[in-house]
């Protein structure tokens, strides 16, 4: 039942995954089926978390992937509304056969150290000594605890992560006219659009 | 040990259910009468115009994104809160709150930058 | 596995289908109401069957007939496939989330228990939840997990018409949605502080405590600030009055679901309305003691000042009551709902923008560290 239930989410998973990369449609719908297919593949890796015992984890999955930052990439793609012409950019180049070797050289890393015993053997006895007890396993409690103790220092690195993008996101998205990081030339247009008038009697005071 | 996905599962499968069933009535039920000018994209009784995908202003991407950083900075406060009553009774209280305190006044410096920016001005 | 099955079926069927869609049914033909009470105008009153008009309440079986024999038609530009499937995207996230939400306390079999710190401990085997439909461990986690896909159906339905108005919608939703969903997070900061749980159930049956002796623990009493928040945040994350920038008929025509027809606009419509009993269901579980009754308990009222039993009631009685005071608190929430959209004027986007970031966010945050410091310097 369960190993039923395993394959089939992480068939599932790798199913949408090729779906992202490969969207069944070409074109400018192409980027909105690759997002909705991801969002799917977020699903199926929460269902295996779930399977885990990672509850937590599982709810985050969804809350934070799937609700949020899959929110932003449609969010974009209608916002953008890219054009046929520009998404169409599909020909094979020397960077796409590159990353798909590395992408493939990586796989086979990863296979081959877990085919390991040693490294593959203690994570599964351990996975089959919590199932023993998982009523607290994988809860916001537990989390929790191991969060403000072992991981506190990672913790509170992740408010300065999230500070830093923060700031990464309010240069790049937000075009101040009075902004130090334009050209002038720019500076001047987005202050004519805005006013309506040539910038050339701000000049003196700005 | 499955039960609390199963239940929901069993919802969502009812959810769906109803609503296809819904529109499968509807489906038997209406007519259809399709014309050209039906099927025409609505814009107030005007011929359509243009391609209806147009650019949207940067702003609108910006509050997407701010929001995904303190939607996890929520989460990251979730655990603190539920655990902070057992820490205050363990004693360790001031610790976990400084731990907090910490951790929102970063974040708190970056919606002070943000509203500085004007990032969340809409004029 | 065949009983979970049938059991979930028949809660399934009695809260959800049963309770809140028939709440959000009725709250189509009260809204008529109260605008026509409001704008002094009769409202709704004459579909009929045989003579009997019941006050206008005929019209939701009429409405619901009338639009199932409507035509079900996708415009030609449109994207015929997600088209199709945004009202699903709406409607079943908004049903779903009311999974986790317990409208009666669990129940100990036998009705073998003991009244203990406040609440009903069961003595003999295991308490079973017959009144909610899934026990999801991280509840409140969830809800927000299933509220943040709501967002879908509206994006995606909006950038599907391929139509401006639809599409203008769209992004506002989106961008309205997002930013009242951290402002909801961040306002039950504080509320998981005092009662140190996600667990819904759990949090009511803490919401049981009394303080001083006399006053029930409840959200509201607790976090009064946090309620007024939420409250709002939640109103605009429902999209409706005052804050149906989305869909504003002045300027959008009808906003995101402007092409949609038939029952493609009906389940829309009504997931608006259903995800309004949402916020009704989860202030009162959060706020407002869910099915909690003050001084009531298992075995009977209790004498706040003595602690002592001064009423006893059966057990499964005393169930009745729990539920029916939650049906009762859910039901004055969504009329409140009502009022404020028929008194309060529509916000301009910016306005809504503002409120969200500048005052709800920075309010919340202060709202954290106080109730910090305070559990802090009571401790």
């Amino acid at each position: 039942m369960e190993a039923f239930f395993f394959y089939l989410f992480a068939s599932l998973a790798v199913a949408t995954a090729l779906a992202v990369v490969f969207p069944p449609m070409r074109g400018a719908r192409a980027p909105i089926h690759s997002a909705i297919a991801l969002v799917a593949c977020f699903f199926c890796v929460a269902a295996t978390y779930a399977m885990l015992q990672a509850h937590l984890l599982a709810v985050l999955q969804v809350l934070v992937y799937a609700g949020a930052i899959m929110v932003l990439f449609i969010f974009v793609i209608m916002l953008l509304n890219l054009q046929t012409d520009e998404t169409a950019r599909t020909e094979v180049g020397f960077v796409k056969v590159l990353s798909g070797l590395l992408v493939l050289a990586t796989t086979a890393g990863v296979i081959g150290f877990l085919r390991n015993d040693d490294v593959l053997l203690p994570i599964s006895k351990q996975l089959v000594a919590q199932v023993a007890h998982p009523e607290t396993y994988g809860s916001i409690e537990e989390i929790g605890k191991l969060m403000l103790s072992e991981y506190l220092f990672a913790f509170e690195l992740t408010s300065i992560l999230l500070l830093a993008s923060i700031v990464g996101a309010v240069v790049i998205a937000k075009r101040d006219p009075r902004s130090t990081f334009m050209p002038e030339a720019l500076k001047q247009q987005l202050y004519r659009e805005r006013h309506g008038k040539s910038a050339s009697g701000r000049k003196g005071g700005a | 040990m499955y039960e609390q996905y199963i239940t929901l599962g069993i919802l969502a499968a009812v959810a769906v259910v109803t609503g296809a069933a819904i529109l499968f009535l509807n489906s038997i039920l209406g007519p259809k009468r399709w014309t050209a000018s039906k099927l025409d994209t609505f814009e107030t009784g005007n011929e359509p115009e243009g391609d209806a995908r147009q650019r949207f202003s940067i702003r609108f991407y910006l509050v997407a994104i701010l929001f995904i950083l303190f939607d996890i900075e929520v989460v990251f406060l979730f655990p603190w809160a539920v655990l902070y009553r057992q820490y205050i009774a363990a004693g360790l209280g001031l610790f976990v709150f400084i731990e907090m305190l910490v951790f929102i006044s970063i974040l708190g410096v970056g919606l002070a930058y943000v509203w500085r920016k004007g990032a969340l001005e809409w004029d | 596995m065949l009983v979970l099955i049938a059991l979930t079926l028949l809660k399934v069927v009695g809260i959800v289908l049963a309770f809140v869609m028939l709440v959000a049914t009725i709250m189509t033909w009260a809204d008529r109401k109260q605008s026509a009470l409001i704008q002094d105008r009769i409202g709704p009153n004459r579909a009929s069957i045989g003579s009997v008009r019941a006050a206008g309440l005929i019209h939701i079986l009429a409405d619901a007939l009338k639009t199932l024999f409507k035509e079900d038609f996708t415009p030609r530009d449109a994207n015929q496939g997600l088209f199709r499937i945004a009202p699903f995207l709406a409607f079943v996230p908004a049903l779903l989330a009311f999974a986790v939400i317990p409208v009666g306390d669990t129940y100990c079999p036998d009705g073998a228990f003991i009244v203990q710190n406040f609440r009903d401990v069961c003595t003999a085997g295991a308490q079973a939840d017959y009144f909610r439909v899934s026990n999801m461990g991280a509840g409140l986690l969830c809800i927000f997990a299933i509220v943040s896909l709501g967002v879908y159906g509206a994006s995606i339905g909006g950038w599907a018409s391929n139509n401006k108005f639809a599409l203008i919608g769209g992004v506002r939703v989106t961008a309205q949605m997002v930013s009242y969903e951290v402002t909801m997070g961040l306002t039950l900061v504080g509320l998981l502080m005092i009662y140190g749980t996600v667990d819904l159930n759990e949090m009511v049956r803490a919401q049981g405590t009394l303080l001083w002796g006399f006053v029930p623990m409840w959200g509201i009493v607790t976090q009064p600030v946090a309620f007024f928040l939420f409250f709002t945040a939640a109103i605009a994350e429902t999209k409706r009055p005052p804050f149906d920038i989305p869909e504003a008929e002045s300027e959008l025509a009808a906003g995101y679901f402007v092409e949609y027809s038939s029952m493609r606009f009906a389940l829309f419509t009504l997931s608006e309305y259903v995800a309004s009993v949402l916020v009704a269901m989860m202030v009162t579980t959060l706020f407002l003691g869910g099915w909690q009754v003050p001084y009531l308990y298992g075995d009977g009222l209790h004498n706040p000042m003595t602690g002592d039993l001064a009423l006893s009631i059966p057990y499964l009685l005393v169930k009745v009551i729990q539920i029916g005071a939650f049906c009762f608190k859910v039901l004055a929430l969504c009329w409140l709902q009502l009022q404020v959209r028929w008194t309060l004027p529509r916000f301009r986007y910016d306005q809504l923008m503002k409120l969200g970031w500048k005052v709800i966010l920075p309010l919340s945050l202060i709202n954290v560290l106080v109730t910090g410091l305070w559990l802090l310097v009571a401790a």
